[in-house]
């Protein structure tokens, strides 16, 4: 009964990372490009933090050595929750499996100002990430109003009149 | 015939110009690449995926118009079973959507980046003054069903939008020389220039030459007494884009054209070469309320008359709630036909407006309305105190109104169902209305070919059921739709003949005539894909169409149900390579019958059902510079496919360079 337990335990435990390494590479080239829509943001290289923790690892190593999307490169940094607040980045990238930091995230990025894009759409849900991407099996783009609103980010019109807000 | 063409275009301010459906200056590029699917504002008026378009369309890409060697527009549209083309002579070609095509087609409006290229003189388009080289277009979207709620007038079989690369986000240079049978020689140059960060700057040029066929020199010769002019075709235009800051962006667009040969309209002939010029102004901004798209073009045409254009346009795409949004706009169109001494205008105040909601992530609703109020009037003297109209007679005014109604629902990630209903309207052409020829017989005898002033414009139902379903395992899907569609008042024009007075004069006067309605019902089914280096499709197309029209002794021809194609099927398949490519399409038409055969002009004579194959070849011989080789109607080295001049076999040989 307990190696039963012990393998259901690894087995979750596996099924869960595969869960937080859910971010692919296609998911950064969607969020490059959607960063590019982002009123005030300047084109090219971009400062981008990602949030230490759970997921953080598979995520840096889909952005391998940086990505870069319709004319934004991605150039990340980790970056712990506490620390976000001073990182005086624009663009927060969260990775998944981080739910118990979602409120200290969002509190940081509002203080920033700055847009926080995320393929974990419960982010986007609870008004906590303002952007959600999924990039398979079909591009969709969830913005949260009210996180846009909180951190004072705002679109291009067409980009929002394409993507879904909620 | 006056010549010259003044332009003269006002800007009412930064913030205040618009287009027909959209100033069209969103940046496809980015867009694109970030939903890794086609663009289009050619369904709804707003930026729209095209897997969220309410309305049957097909994008052609870049890719597609490359890889098919089609020579020109219709050859390019040539390869949907839904479309069909009527080439009635080495220079003419005729395009519709599902049937109910004809010399000078009235149904299908083509639009050039927004503005209309669609000719309101005949109430036609001629393809080969259309200002654009297949080489600048990024895509082509084809709407199938009426859009006139979008489009306004003329939008009844479908709606055709060329769509250029961007001036100042794409780079676009390329130069192509094509030599080929029946003494064909063309090219074409476009450049395209970044003057700065914000300022970039397109030019694009094109030639053509080509023998008449022998078919068209027999018909010619039997009715104007020459031979068939050869087709000619010249073509440039200049894009200037500018973004004056984040929000604002500016084009400026002026072309011309001229194309020669000979045409046939209805059991007439023409060699009247046709030369058009346009300029347009807009501007897109963002705002806080949305985006705002303003456009003012003017379009002049010297043909058989003058024709100008003059459109104004306005609109509003906001977002008011997240699963809201609207589109509100306004035109304003100016359309003027000079002839001899008198001038016929028409204007027309537009009102339109479009709601978008997003029931849930899976389902959505579009409505969209609008109101055209059209006003009739002319003025100066006729061709003849005989001339059974006055100009009191052309004080006349309709407001009609149309409806494009859709849902959109996502059964699941692969699968997609669409439903439309529609209501178009069609405009009578400004010949309709006030075309003036005289003859005269025999003394006291006078003949007139006129326009009717109380042409009443041709309304269209359409109702629509379409499925959309993925296939991951060929990187492609299926498309079907069932449609149902009704059309009332068609019109023929110059098939009603009235006697005026017998003393002291007799005179007489042929007119445009309401026919009656007609209806259609029809499947269509494609499927396509792709397998490593092979990139397929298949299409099937069918229609039933039931007419019941009234139409007089004089018109022999006005027969939808005979003339459309029951049964259309196309099958084309391309394998790429790393510096070979090679492909092959065919298309099958069923039994029809068509105008006129060999010297005979009038009549409906039956023409065999045919297939049709193409192909090509090309070779990049450098990263830049490719040679292709390519053929067309390959089975035969003649095809009726109209009842007047055969389709001949034809071979090209073209050189192509892209920087």
């Amino acid at each position: 009964m307990r190696k039963r337990l012990a393998a259901l335990f690894a087995a979750s435990i596996l099924l869960t990372a595969q869960a937080q390494a859910a971010t692919t590479a296609r998911d950064l080239q969607v969020i490059a490009r959607a960063v590019g829509f982002i009123d005030g943001l300047p084109r090219g290289a971009v400062d981008v933090a990602i949030v230490d923790g759970p997921g953080a690892d598979a995520l840096f190593a889909a952005l391998g050595r940086g990505v870069t999307a319709g004319g934004v490169t991605l150039n990340p940094r980790r970056v712990s929750v506490g620390a976000l607040a001073s990182s005086g980045v624009r663009v927060i990238i969260v990775p998944e499996g981080q739910t118990a930091s979602h409120a200290a995230i969002s509190a940081a990025a509002a203080r920033l100002g700055a847009v926080t894009l995320s393929t974990d759409m419960g982010c986007v849900r609870s008004g906590r990430c303002v952007v959600g991407v999924s990039a398979s099996p079909r591009v969709e783009i969830v913005v949260s109003r009210a996180a846009a609103r909180l951190s004072r980010v705002s679109f291009s019109q067409a980009f929002r009149v394409m993507i879904r807000e909620i | 015939m006056q010549r010259t063409c003044v332009f003269a275009i006002v800007l009412a301010g930064a913030a205040g110009l618009a287009g027909q459906a959209g100033a069209d200056t969103i940046d496809r590029s980015a867009l694109e690449g970030l939903f890794d699917e086609p663009v289009t504002l050619s369904a709804t008026g707003a930026p729209q995926r095209v897997t969220d378009a309410p309305v049957n369309m097909t994008i052609i890409s870049q890719d597609d118009i490359r890889r098919s060697g089609a020579i020109d527009l219709p050859g390019v549209l040539e390869r949907l079973a839904n479309v069909d083309v009527m080439r009635t002579s080495a220079g003419q070609a005729d395009v519709s959507i599902r049937g109910y095509n004809g010399t000078f087609s009235p149904r299908l409006l083509v639009l050039l980046n927004g503005r209309q290229v669609y000719l309101d003189e005949y109430g036609m388009t001629n393809w080969e003054t259309i200002p654009v080289q297949l080489s600048e277009i990024r895509q082509i979207e084809v709407v199938s069903g009426p859009n006139t709620a979008l489009f306004g007038f003329n939008a009844v079989a479908g709606v055709v939008n060329i769509i250029t690369y961007e001036a100042l986000s794409d780079d676009v240079d390329a130069v192509m020389v094509r030599a080929g049978s029946q003494n064909y020689a063309g090219g074409s140059a476009v450049w395209t220039g970044r003057v700065s960060n914000d300022l970039g700057v397109r030019v694009s040029l094109g030639a053509a030459n080509t023998d008449a066929l022998p078919g068209d020199d027999t018909i010619a010769r039997a009715f104007l007494g020459a031979d068939s002019v050869d087709p000619m075709t010249r073509t440039a235009a200049i894009n200037a884009a500018y973004n004056l800051n984040e929000h604002v962006h500016f084009d400026l667009e002026a072309t011309w054209s001229r194309n020669e040969g000979t045409d046939r309209y209805t059991t007439a002939l023409f060699s009247h070469p046709y030369e058009t010029n346009s300029l347009k102004a807009a501007v897109s901004a963002e705002t806080e309320l949305g985006l705002v798209d303003a456009q003012i073009y003017s379009n002049f045409l010297e043909h058989d008359l003058e024709n100008r254009t003059t459109v104004t346009a306005l609109s509003l795409v906001s977002k008011p709630a997240p699963a809201h949004i609207v589109r509100i706009a306004g035109e304003y169109r100016r359309n003027s036909l000079v002839q001899g001494g008198g001038e016929l205008v028409y204007n027309v105040r537009s009102l339109s407006g479009m709601w978008n909601w997003q029931a849930n992530s899976d389902l959505a609703f579009t409505s969209a309305a609008r109101f055209d109020a059209l006003d009739l009037e002319r003025s100066g003297s006729f061709i003849s105190p005989d001339f059974p109209f006055t100009n009191a007679d052309y004080d006349q005014s309709f407001t009609e109104w149309s409806f494009n109604l859709g849902a959109l629902y996502r059964i699941s990630e692969r699968d997609a169902l669409r439903f439309s209903a529609a209501r178009g309207v069609g405009s009578p052409g400004l010949i309709e209305y006030g075309y003036e020829l005289g003859v005269t017989p025999a003394p006291g005898t006078i003949f007139f070919v006129a326009g009717d002033p109380s042409a009443a414009p041709t309304i269209v139902y359409n109702l629509e059921l379409g499925w959309d379903h993925e296939i991951h395992t060929i990187d492609g899907r299926v498309r079907a739709a069932l449609f149902w569609q009704k059309n009332e008042n068609l019109r023929s024009f110059g098939s009603r003949s009235v006697v005026y007075s017998v003393t002291p004069t007799f005179v007489s006067a042929l007119l445009p005539q309401p026919v009656g309605d007609s209806e259609m019902g029809g499947f269509e089914i494609g499927v396509e894909g792709r397998r490593g280096r092979y990139v397929w499709d298949a299409q099937y197309s069918w229609r039933d169409i039931e007419d019941a029209l009234t139409v007089s002794p004089v018109d022999v021809e006005t027969s939808y149900e005979a003339t459309s194609p029951e049964h259309v099927f196309t099958a084309g398949v391309t394998w790429l390579g790393d510096r070979f490519e090679a492909g092959v399409d065919t298309r099958y038409t069923s039994e029809t019958m068509q105008y006129g055969r060999g010297a005979q002009l009038i009549g409906l004579f039956p023409v065999e059902a045919y297939v049709q194959a193409n192909a090509r070849v090309a070779w990049r011989l450098t990263n830049a510079v490719e040679l292709e080789v390519s053929g067309r109607n390959l089975l035969e080295s003649q095809t009726q496919t109209v009842g007047m001049t055969p389709v001949e076999r034809g071979g090209y040989v073209t050189l192509r360079a892209t920087f």
